[in-house]
């Protein structure tokens, strides 16, 4: 799940397929030829290149309708990226060594052990 | 409520008594352990600060459960999401431990977390509920005053399912975040829309009110603010309830004016809040035969209050009004106590309930007075039963059945009978209910006279060192 994460999260870095998954949410099920339509900008094979980055990524599911392909917002995708950006918050939770070495005070903890604490 | 739970874990240098004690020390060890809190103690305030993104945090807001030194801390969360994180600590030699972090949550969070990566909210099928907007500051300033309010909800979702829900569909509540913020509070509301919701009741700022009925207003369902608030004009599907400050302030000025002396200084936010506020609180206060000697206001998210004491110092006022919402409050009265200001004055807080005060703290707060509608230790079988309900639902260490998070369970329980006794689907006739909508609540009958007035008694009470003293007028 982390991998998927991970790739979701980098998708969502390119300005253009948010857009494109903005679109989407707009518009149930769109072809390719709808949002090359909307982003009068970007040509064919990059709005295919980006819808493919896109379904890779577990954010747009593509169906077959004939010859044509139809594609919709996955509803997994926006769980995927919430769990993986959780576990990097969760991670970043536990001390680092490199820190609490700083905050390490020998003097101390030699007493207590003497004390058998 | 399907769960998630989240783990890491990792070995550490230190003996586990040291280890513990770093746990709100401010260390630096890491943003769990750098969390705010006076004791580590089960059902002590803990607030935390997560960063989320490269210049971005949030704040967790909730209590600790069961802490043992040296071996666990637990920490149950309602804001800006419910869940619980825990610390195991285990020796794994002199000084060596197994340190492992554990985060639960359930899907209302991981759609909190979806929300604010920037997942657009997606427009979701018939699933045959009722489906009830909830817009709520879940973070920012404004969200300390609202920890209890989604408990208090479902408590009141619970209650009207048991009664057959709306027109036989369940109610299913969606919660969105309008991080304090009024623009995103217009965005959320949309977004409420597009996920069905045929009401929208509002735990947030009279600001973030506006504009979310500025940007769904057209679309004629019911908008219910239901938090204290300055009132206002509208269409009729805008409905102001809650406390109003002119009734607050006539309720508490006789009683402090005779303890303190008849000059006033008031403090507030500067937002329409308070300039309402303080508008119906000077006419409250002349009615009293009090006089206004000073004014101070301040932007939502102000953390020093020097200048603000000063002022109020120098005013030589005898008591103070604040409008102040949330951490700021909680800050003002904090810096407020410290400063010595309780020796010469008494202060109401307009915005001051259960959760306000135990962030406060009971020195810092003691003596404050408040206004409000509801108080958890209100003297009656159906309050007892009530809060009895509610503990038996959350939990001993939930956050506390608070006064403002109170008045978003009447608006449900309004707008459920409202909704009940119209016709399914027809908005025109639920809006108009609303108007004269009525209810028997634990803190007695609440009637609405119109669509900006909700009748309800005001209780006055201090803030003693156990908890809220209720007094009689």
């Amino acid at each position: 799940m982390q991998a998927t994460g991970q790739q979701a999260f980098e998708a969502m870095a390119d300005p253009t397929r948010r857009q494109i998954l903005q679109f989407l949410t707009e518009h149930t099920e769109v072809s390719v030829g709808e949002i090359v339509q909307q982003f009068t900008l970007i040509g064919r094979t990059a709005v295919s290149s980006h819808l493919r980055v896109l379904r890779i990524a577990g954010l747009v599911v593509e169906r077959r309708d004939g010859r044509f392909r139809r594609y919709s917002l996955s509803p997994e995708g926006p769980i995927h990226d919430a769990v993986a950006f959780l576990q990097d918050i969760v991670q970043a939770a536990l001390p680092t060594e490199r820190v609490v070495m700083a905050t390490f005070e020998p003097a101390d903890e030699d007493s207590r052990s003497a004390k058998g604490a | 409520m399907p769960t998630i739970v989240l783990m890491g874990a990792q070995p550490v240098n230190m003996s586990p008594s040291a280890l513990f004690e770093t746990f709100g020390s401010g260390t630096g060890v890491s943003w769990l352990f750098d969390a705010s809190c006076g004791a580590v103690a089960s059902g002590e305030p803990v607030s935390i600060r997560v960063p989320v993104g490269s210049d971005d945090w949030v704040e967790i807001l909730g209590r600790f459960g069961r802490c043992v030194p040296a071996r666990l801390i637990e920490i149950t969360h309602e804001l800006p999401w419910r869940g619980r994180l825990t610390v195991r600590i285990k020796q794994l030699g002199t000084g060596r431990s197994q340190v492992a972090v554990t985060a639960d949550l359930d899907d209302g969070g991981i759609n909190w977390i979806m929300h604010r990566r920037g997942w657009p909210t997606l427009p979701r099928r018939d699933t045959g509920t009722h489906r009830v907007g909830l817009l709520l500051s879940q973070s920012g300033p404004v969200a300390v005053l609202l920890t209890a309010a989604e408990n208090m909800m479902r408590l009141a979702v619970e209650e009207i399912n048991a009664d057959g829900g709306i027109h036989r569909r369940p109610i299913e509540l969606i919660a969105a975040d309008d991080a304090s913020d009024p623009a995103r509070a217009a965005i959320e509301a949309e977004g409420l829309v597009r996920s069905g919701c045929r009401t929208i009741i509002a735990g947030v700022t009279s600001a973030s009110f506006a504009a979310a009925c500025a940007r769904v207003g057209h679309t004629r369902i019911p908008l219910i603010q239901a938090l204290v608030n300055e009132g206002g004009r509208g269409p009729s599907n805008v409905i102001r309830w809650g406390e109003r400050p002119y009734e607050q302030v006539r309720a508490a000025s006789k009683a402090m004016m005779a303890t303190a002396g008849r000059r006033w200084h008031f403090i507030g936010n500067d937002y329409r809040w308070t300039w309402g506020a303080h508008a119906a609180g000077e006419h409250a206060v002349s009615i009293a035969g009090g006089e206004v000697v000073g004014s101070t206001r301040v932007p939502l998210g102000t953390t020093d209050f020097s200048q603000s004491i000063e002022a109020i110092y120098a005013s030589g006022a005898d008591c103070i009004l604040s409008t102040l919402v949330g951490s700021d409050e909680v800050a003002f009265e904090q810096q407020a106590w410290q400063a010595g200001l309780r020796h010469r004055t008494q202060t109401l807080s307009l915005a001051f309930d259960e959760e306000i005060r135990q962030r406060t703290g009971r020195f810092a707060a003691e003596g404050i007075w408040a206004a409000n509608g509801y108080f958890e230790g209100l003297d009656s079988a159906q309050n007892r039963t009530f809060q009895r309900r509610y503990r038996e639902k959350h939990g001993a260490r939930a956050a506390s059945g608070s006064g403002m998070s109170y008045q978003m369970y009447v608006a449900l329980m309004l707008y459920a009978d409202s909704a009940r006794s119209s016709p399914a689907d027809d908005i025109e006739t639920t809006v108009r209910r609303l108007h004269r909508a009525s209810v028997q609540t634990p803190s007695g009958v609440l009637r609405a006279v119109g669509p900006r007035y909700l009748q309800q008694r005001l209780h006055l009470a201090r803030s003693g060192l156990e908890g809220f003293q209720l007094l009689t007028h």
